[in-house]
């Protein structure tokens, strides 16, 4: 199975996980994510997870001038998404429980 | 972020996402896309390798952006329901369809994409477009027609005239995928105006050379060698001097001298017929001359200028035996096999 399939269903969840850490743009937030373990991801797939997060009212934006490059639009949680967060989260540790449980003894840890 | 800043070819990529992005609203395209080129520069400063191998083509970011976005299906609400949400995504799947031969047909053309050599043959455009705007200014008012046009009579300034706007169209042609919406719309427009124009009006005007040639037939070949006149005579070897020849068309052969210049008429007069003296109706039939002698005497006594006897062939049906054509006699009277 292809990991690219596996992350559109949880690439919301994931960068909502790295805005709670700290705020950031949007190739910050590919990078963060690839760092922690998420090569596959794509740029495309984070920018427009992005605008649609936003667009539902789990982020707030805001731009920081910067001298020597562009200015950056950062992305920050709202309590709209850390709610979205918390629950995701809980959706997802069941799931991966439950996952983890049948596929037991198959991969050797 | 100033133009100057953004390599061409992250504006290169840029517009080819906003273009398969073009059915979105433009307010939401414009939002999925405001950090695109700020994060392609990045990318771009990042690393080795084109931008296309690094983030995948161009068309296939816009669909991951658009997916991701959850734009992959119109939103319903309000204004966008209906007969007006089928028609977009109908113009999508034209979009898609499109996108997709534009690849296939590339591919055959060895190329990426089939309009990436349309690009490649934009350059061309521009200039045929500065040289037919040329014409548009100067040939066109002078009535008279040349490649390079001339303005009252100076074809220096003609030729001065067409470099300067083709060097303007050229810089246009540069700068107009930059422009913004509208004034890039309406460079588009007169682009096609001045196609248009150019192959409506401008294109017979190049064929115009073979017409000339065409519509004034110095003579006919016949037997291998030039026949410039024909001289019809009767059975008795008495020349014909209002015989007309036709075509198995039934239309007058166009052959002999144009200009009746000698006998006595003087040039540019009509021709008459001298068995009626009215004068001849299709006049550009044989003979064009009605004083014509011929190639050689009769035998008999010559009957020049008198009314042709009645046996022999009448104007409209000239006698077949002693014409050195085939085409002669009118359509009612050739045989059918």
């Amino acid at each position: 199975m292809d990991s690219t399939q596996l992350l559109k269903g949880v690439l919301d969840l994931a960068v909502l996980a790295v805005l709670r850490e700290e705020d950031g743009y949007g190739y910050d937030i590919v990078r963060r994510l690839r760092s922690a373990g998420l090569d596959e991801v794509g740029d495309a797939s984070v920018y427009g997870t992005l605008r649609r997060l936003y667009s539902g009212g789990a982020l707030t934006t805001y731009v920081v001038p910067s001298e020597e490059g562009p200015h950056r639009k950062y992305y920050a949680l709202n309590s709209a998404g850390r709610t979205q967060l918390e629950l995701s989260a809980k959706v997802w540790a069941e799931f991966s429980r439950s996952m983890s449980t049948m596929l037991e003894g198959i991969v050797a840890a | 972020m100033t133009p100057e800043t953004v390599t061409a070819e992250v504006e290169q990529y840029c517009a080819s996402v906003r273009d398969a992005l073009a059915d979105l609203a433009p307010d939401v395209r414009d939002d999925l896309l405001e950090d695109l080129a700020d994060h392609l520069m990045e990318v771009a400063a990042e690393g080795e390798g084109s931008l296309a191998d690094r983030l995948g083509e161009p068309s296939s970011y816009a669909a991951e952006l658009r997916s991701a976005a959850g734009l992959d299906v119109p939103e319903a609400a309000g204004e966008h329901a209906g007969l007006q949400d089928r028609i977009l995504v109908t113009v999508r799947r034209a979009g898609a369809a499109g996108a997709q031969a534009d690849s296939r047909l590339g591919r055959v053309l060895g190329y990426p994409k089939a309009s990436q050599l349309i690009r490649a043959l934009a350059p061309g455009w521009w200039v045929l477009r500065g040289w037919i705007v040329a014409q548009l200014v100067c040939a066109h008012r002078d009535g008279g027609w040349s490649y390079i046009p001339t303005v009252g009579n100076s074809a220096l300034l003609g030729a001065a005239i067409t470099v300067a706007l083709i060097a303007v169209s050229v810089v246009l042609g540069r700068r107009t995928p930059h422009f913004a919406d509208w004034p890039r719309r309406i460079a588009y427009a007169a682009s096609l105006a001045v196609a248009v124009w150019g192959a409506v009006v401008l294109a017979p005007y190049l064929r115009e050379t073979n017409y000339t040639i065409q519509s004034v037939p110095a003579g006919a070949d016949m037997y291998g060698g030039g026949v410039s006149d024909l001289y019809v005579y009767d059975q008795s070897g008495n020349l014909v001097p209002s015989a007309r020849i036709y075509d198995q068309n039934g239309n007058p052969l166009q052959i002999g001298v144009p200009d009746c210049t000698d006998g006595g008429r003087g040039a540019g007069s009509t021709p008459i017929d001298p068995s009626t003296g009215e004068p001849l109706t299709n006049d550009w039939s044989y003979p064009l001359c009605p004083d014509q002698t011929g190639p050689f005497q009769p035998p008999g006594p010559v009957q020049s200028g008198a009314p042709t006897p009645s046996n022999a062939a009448s104007p409209t049906a000239p006698a077949t035996s002693a014409t050195s054509t085939k085409t002669t006699g009118p359509p009612m009277a050739s045989s059918s096999p």
